[in-house]
């Protein structure tokens, strides 16, 4: 009758999808180099990277537009594009992973609006300010105030959408909605009070935008974005775990409360500094964790990375095609983000449906 | 030795457990039956630490709550009556996350061993979604092996605790399971199982705790729980409880529809 607990097992050949995603790995780091050159190189001026980079080895001083177009404009929105992407992407992957479903999105479930407020807030109020903390937070303040009306709105959807560590969808979804009503309409009232200045910066966000990068901008959110990507690379064993839920987590070993508040914290400075520097760019948290778990496995290690390597390659291209669709005019980057992302979102919805638990 | 004092717990606003007192031993296996909604699966909650009541859970000496999750977690593990998964894991996926971090290379070959063990050898590339409901919790049993591999560590025993873990089973997974919890209290490893099925409880426990309305109704040798007294009063059921040779172990076996 008893089993005995040290017979030899039979061999199977497991797949281990860990090689896969390494290969992934290296392949995504390859893509995001040719994406970047490309990126740099496409534009409507006639500024070319090619004659930069022999100038540059050559030692020639590089031409004035090359100098302009280059350093000032293609590079700082490159390093921006990379940021944002990379930031997204991982955003949505704690988000998918402490909420425990593929549905759960900065976008979608308010957060990135919630740190628009934050954002717009700051726009319109800020001025109001002691001078003296204004010049000492100068263009932190947007990204500050990002920050908090994130963390407020994870942590509000995840106080109402959570109960004994299980995550409802049906009232995720929903409290985004109230959430996202909720910010639009303190979002119109400061538009309202807004002047014709303000205005411009609000529309820019609304939409979602590379066009403003500049150094200063990168400088702002590279540090946030930079050290919430690493932080969250130590998340992947306690997201696994809670794939199970809390109480298994708990009893894997898994530290629960300490890393939920790091993964709301990450989340909350990432999508930040995201939106604080690029306005409401949606759907890049869903679609690329979904389409890597579709090919390497729904495993954090590598799932974090390579997220943050597929979000800045796919959000270059979407900035590529928002610059070149209606040249030399530009198209705001969310609405390219949207038309792409969204048909993946019904996608995913529907691939769920039957297996859905309200 | 894993000791409970007076453990009183809540649920809402319904007072679970009123003052528990357990005691489980290394080397046994132990058992806690009730009828639903008495208090069980709380009180295997609150020994895990997974639900902080109020009283003392002492596990090996330690106060668990004084302990790390991790330290805790390498000195039991825990099988939930059943386990949704978020996300599409494989089987083997899902067993290896019993691995701790910072694993030794020699580990990598443990979710397969625990995989034969629980009678899943070969499912390590199936999707755990796509398994049946006993499948499912065969898989997470492995988890929990792979996570308490050895029954003992170094002169500490470790704990199984199991939470009704044959409930969705065939008769004969009932049997391989209930043979690895044995099998562990042999080598040395303490086990806490939540039972309703009487007659395996019978077969399988050492000790046996009998949990009513949230207290401890009383506690003994199967011989000495099981009766028809207990029967009637705990489970308000007028059933008679017969013996079998050569052991006596006592075995209750309805014959009629109503008790």
């Amino acid at each position: 009758m008893t089993l005995a607990l040290d017979g030899a097992p039979a061999r199977t050949e497991i797949q281990d999808r860990r090689v896969r995603a390494r290969r992934v790995t290296l392949g995504l780091i390859a893509i995001l180099i040719v994406t970047s050159a490309i990126s740099v190189s496409v534009g409507a001026s006639q500024a070319s990277l090619i004659t930069a980079v022999s100038d540059l080895i050559q030692g020639r001083p590089l031409s004035d537009l090359n100098r302009v177009v280059l350093w000032d404009v293609r590079l700082p929105r490159l390093a921006m594009g990379v940021l944002v992407g990379a930031a997204l992407a991982v955003s949505g992957v704690v988000m998918q992973g402490l909420f425990r479903n593929p549905l759960a999105d900065p976008g979608i479930v308010g957060v990135s609006a919630g740190a628009g407020l934050g954002a717009i807030t700051a726009i319109v109020f800020g001025g109001l300010l002691p001078v003296t903390l204004l010049a000492w937070v100068g263009d932190g303040l947007i990204a500050l105030a990002a920050f908090l009306g994130g963390w407020a709105s994870v942590l509000i959807l995840y106080r109402v959408s959570t109960r004994q560590g299980q995550t409802s969808v049906a009232t995720m979804l929903l409290a985004g909605i109230a959430l996202a009503a909720l910010f639009g309409a303190v979002t119109g009232v400061m538009v309202y009070l807004a002047d014709d200045q303000q205005l411009r910066d609000l529309t820019f966000w609304g939409m979602g935008s590379l066009a403003g990068a500049n150094w200063a901008k990168v400088a702002t959110a590279a540090p946030i974005i930079l050290a919430s990507i690493i932080y969250t690379q130590f998340l992947a064993r306690a997201l696994n775990g809670l794939a199970m839920g809390e109480a298994i987590a708990h009893h894997m070993g898994i530290p629960v409360q300490r890393s939920k508040n790091i993964a709301v914290l990450t989340v909350a400075g990432a999508t930040g500094a995201a939106v604080a520097v690029s306005g409401g760019i949606g759907f890049i948290g869903i679609v690329v964790p979904h389409l890597l778990r579709l090919s390497t496995g729904p495993d954090h290690h590598r799932l974090l990375m390579n997220s943050a390597l597929l979000g800045a390659t796919l959000l270059l291209c979407a900035d590529m095609i928002s610059r070149v669709i209606v040249a030399p005019a530009e198209l705001p980057i969310g609405i390219v983000t949207a038309i792409l992302g969204a048909p993946v979102f019904f996608w995913i919805l529907l691939r769920r449906h039957g297996q859905m638990r309200m | 030795m894993m000791q409970a004092k007076n453990i009183r717990a809540r649920l809402g606003r319904k007072d679970v457990l009123h003052g528990v007192e357990f005691t489980a031993q290394p080397g046994q296996v132990t058992a806690i039956i009730g009828p639903n909604g008495s208090g069980k699966s709380t009180l295997l909650k609150t020994l895990s630490g997974e639900l902080v009541g109020t009283g003392t859970v002492l596990l090996n000496g330690h106060d668990i709550e004084e302990l790390r999750a991790w330290e805790l977690a390498a000195m039991r593990g825990v099988l939930p009556q059943q386990t949704t998964v978020a996300f599409p894991f494989t089987v083997h996926e899902i067993v290896r996350l019993g691995l701790s971090s910072g694993l030794a290379a020699a580990e990598e070959d443990l979710p397969s061993q625990a995989l034969a063990h629980v009678d899943l050898a070969g499912f390590e590339n199936r999707s755990y979604q796509n398994l049946s409901g006993g499948e499912q919790q065969r898989v997470q049993l492995a988890r929990v092996l792979t996570q308490v591999w050895e029954a003992r560590d170094q002169d500490q025993p470790r704990w199984l605790l199991l939470d009704e873990p044959v409930a969705s089973l065939d008769i004969a997974h009932q049997f391989t399971v209930l043979g690895i919890a044995r099998d562990f209290a042999a080598k040395g490893g303490g086990v806490v199982v939540v039972m309703h099925d009487l007659n395996l409880t019978a077969l399988f426990a050492d000790l046996v705790y009998v949990l009513s309305e949230g207290r401890m109704w009383m506690s003994g040798t199967v011989s000495e729980v099981l009766n028809i007294e207990t029967m009637k009063q705990v489970y308000g059921i007028d059933l008679p409880i017969n013996t079998l040779p050569p052991t006596d172990i006592p075995f209750v076996l309805p014959q009629a529809l109503s008790g």
